[in-house]
């Protein structure tokens, strides 16, 4: 009888040596003034807001110009989904931020995945599910001296199937709090915390009706289907090198969790595992080159999945590289 | 698993006491992600694989045994796709979007894990059979239908709002049921059940099995499956919910077959066109194994 409790690992192990493994990076400039972090401003996010990949900083961006940037997602897993069957999925996502006044960045993002199912029992047997949605928002920040910022930010994700509007818009609400080490201790170390609220309706955007349980995960884990509920995600960057402004190499760590609290759709499936909670974890690194290009490359470890009622399981890795410049700087 | 953990977290922290390189850390950064990627993920789901032979099911003149207590059972706020109309335990049921679809109640379970009465019925389709569960508490409050397809591996549950009533209800009248075909059966997966003989069993994964109906062998088609070995109560059981089809005496069941420490139990369905119920036939020598 398996027990989950008993084949999951304990996450803080892999959380503090993240965490400390960046900090340690953050040793790696040898210049007496601790480098500052993101001089030039953060790039943008998945979801168009600046930050990390999936966490948002409170840093302002005081009205530096038009940041984009590209990030493209693949994983690729065997008895995922479906027992035996071959899932690949891949992401593209273009996203862009301004800041048009001081202590205000508005962004926005489009999406589009695809999902393939390779069937185990035949090369030629697969089921392609396809989607996409472009988020816009904004995010108000402001420097609370030299150690803290902290904002909010507000966004909607609009389904590219304008027939499943306007039930299937989906909006979030978050704050945001930033540490910056750099100017009080010389460290040059930022940290970052999300916290907020996802109204995730996702789930609307198809009628599953009629589809085996099979069929609905396929569709589910193309689109991102997901619950309503909390979400909170913590954020470590470190300045690991930096040469002369030409070269500087960022590593930089992600912690998210997540609770839905309604199963997809009001609808319980009756298969275990029932838990409503949901963990990853990003690591990966940021190089700036020259002036204006940033190059990311991170993978996503899942830690827990939520079960069978509340969204489709996390892949147990997921690659994503970013390219970032800044427009009209 | 653990143990390579606390080696990442070891490493890190020996990084940590020294003075920092980006090397290093980008070292720690590494083994933390290999040992993450061995974090726990939920089991798969069962490809669709089904079994296409028509099942004819023969017109019948219901008399379910005098046991069974007739209720009635009415959803007033339910999700969309979802109703119940149940009067002397027949009437009408929508599920999943399907109906409504003639369905009569033919056994009450108690449930005391879930603090509530359980009443099975079956609902007909066209080519399927839809199994459900009302949740009655004793208060006479319907709270949730739980039910199933046998032409799709999918189990589901509503939360709804609604009505048990229990006494002064009319016996329940034979129930009409007019000829109608089972096609497709879906083949769940992730189990495998087998007993010595004379006992007859023989259950696996995506495939029809064997399994002795009224006294003869008869050929099972486990269409979906509910883990119950936590959950549900003391000592936990994995259930396969099945067809049971002899096509000589053209007899057609819904059956669940029980996997327990006890071995393995045939209970809960009920056989058409006789309307008896299965009677807790048990496989005390069977062996089983679950995958998932």
């Amino acid at each position: 009888m398996r027990s989950v409790s008993r084949w999951c690992f304990r996450n803080d192990y892999l959380v503090s040596a993240v965490i400390g493994a960046t900090i340690l990076a953050g040793g790696g400039s040898d210049g007496r003034a601790a480098p500052t972090l993101a001089p030039e401003g953060a790039p943008p996010s998945l979801s168009g807001a600046t930050g990390l990949v999936r966490v948002s900083t409170a840093e302002p961006d005081d009205g530096r110009g038009l940041q984009f940037a590209v990030f493209a997602e693949l994983s690729r897993s065997t008895s995922f989904l479906v027992f035996g069957d071959t899932d690949t999925r891949a992401v593209l996502h273009l996203s862009v931020a301004m800041a048009p006044i001081k202590n205000l960045e508005i962004f926005a993002a489009l999406w589009g995945s695809t999902n393939e199912e390779q069937d185990a029992s035949s090369r030629e047997s697969t089921e392609r599910a396809s989607s996409g949605a472009v988020l816009v928002g904004a995010k108000p920040t402001w420097r609370l001296g030299t150690l803290l910022a902290a904002g909010g930010e507000g966004g909607v994700e609009l389904p590219s199937r304008v027939s499943s509007l306007p039930a299937g818009a989906s909006a979030w609400l978050k704050g945001l709090c930033s540490l910056d080490l750099s100017d009080r201790f010389r460290v040059p170390v930022q940290a970052h915390l999300n916290v907020g609220y996802y109204f995730d309706n996702s789930w609307n955007r198809y009628d599953f009706n009629g589809l085996s349980a099979a069929a609905r995960e396929i569709v589910m884990f193309a689109d991102g289907v997901a619950g309503s509920g909390f979400r909170a995600a913590v954020g470590i960057e470190a300045v690991a090198y930096e040469r002369s402004g030409r070269v500087k190499i960022t590593p930089f760590g992600e912690y998210h969790f997540a609770v839905v609290l309604f199963p997809l759709g009001g609808v319980y499936v009756d298969q275990s595992p029932s838990n409503p909670y949901q963990q990853w974890l990003t690591v990966g690194t940021r190089a700036r080159l020259g002036q204006r290009l940033t190059l990311s490359a991170s993978v996503d470890v899942a830690l827990q999945s939520v079960g069978f009622s509340y969204g489709p399981p996390l892949p147990p890795f997921n690659i994503v590289a970013g390219v970032s410049l800044p427009i009209g700087w | 698993m653990v143990s390579a953990v606390k080696e990442a977290d070891r490493l890190g922290s020996r990084l940590l006491a020294g003075r920092g390189g980006a090397a290093r850390g980008f070292l720690a950064v590494g083994i933390s992600a290999l040992a993450g990627l061995f974090g726990c993920e939920r089991a798969p789901l069962c490809p669709d694989v089904f079994f296409d032979t028509p099942i004819p099911v023969p017109a019948v003149n219901l008399t379910l045994p005098p046991t069974t207590f007739p209720i009635n059972a009415v959803t007033t706020s339910a999700p969309a796709g979802v109703a119940v109309t149940i009067a002397s335990n027949q009437g009408t049921i929508v599920f999943d979007g399907r109906g409504p679809l003639q369905a009569f109640i033919y056994e009450r379970i108690p449930f005391p894990a879930a603090d509530s009465t359980l009443y099975a019925g079956l609902g007909i389709a066209d080519g399927a059979w839809i199994p459900f569960y009302l949740y009655c508490s004793s208060d006479g409050r319907l709270t949730q239908v739980a039910g199933e397809m046998t032409d799709r591996d999918l189990g589901l549950q509503y939360a709804v709002e609604g009505t048990c009533t229990y006494d002064n209800v009319a016996p329940m009248a034979p129930v009409v049921i007019p000829a109608h075909t089972l096609k497709p059966v879906a083949l769940t997966c992730g189990f495998g059940a087998t007993a010595p003989a004379p006992e007859q069993l023989d259950l696996s994964s995506g495939v029809p099995g064997m399994i002795t109906l009224a006294g003869d062998p008869a050929v099972v088609l486990p269409f979906h499956t509910i883990d119950c070995r936590t959950g549900c109560g003391s000592p936990g059981w994995y259930e396969v919910h099945s067809i049971v089809w002899d096509q000589s005496r053209s007899m057609v069941a819904f059956a669940v077959i029980y996997l327990q420490e006890a071995g393995v139990e045939f209970d809960d369905g009920v056989i058409l066109p006789s309307g008896d119920l299965l009677n807790g036939d048990q496989f005390p020598n069977a062996t089983w194994n679950v995958t998932r």
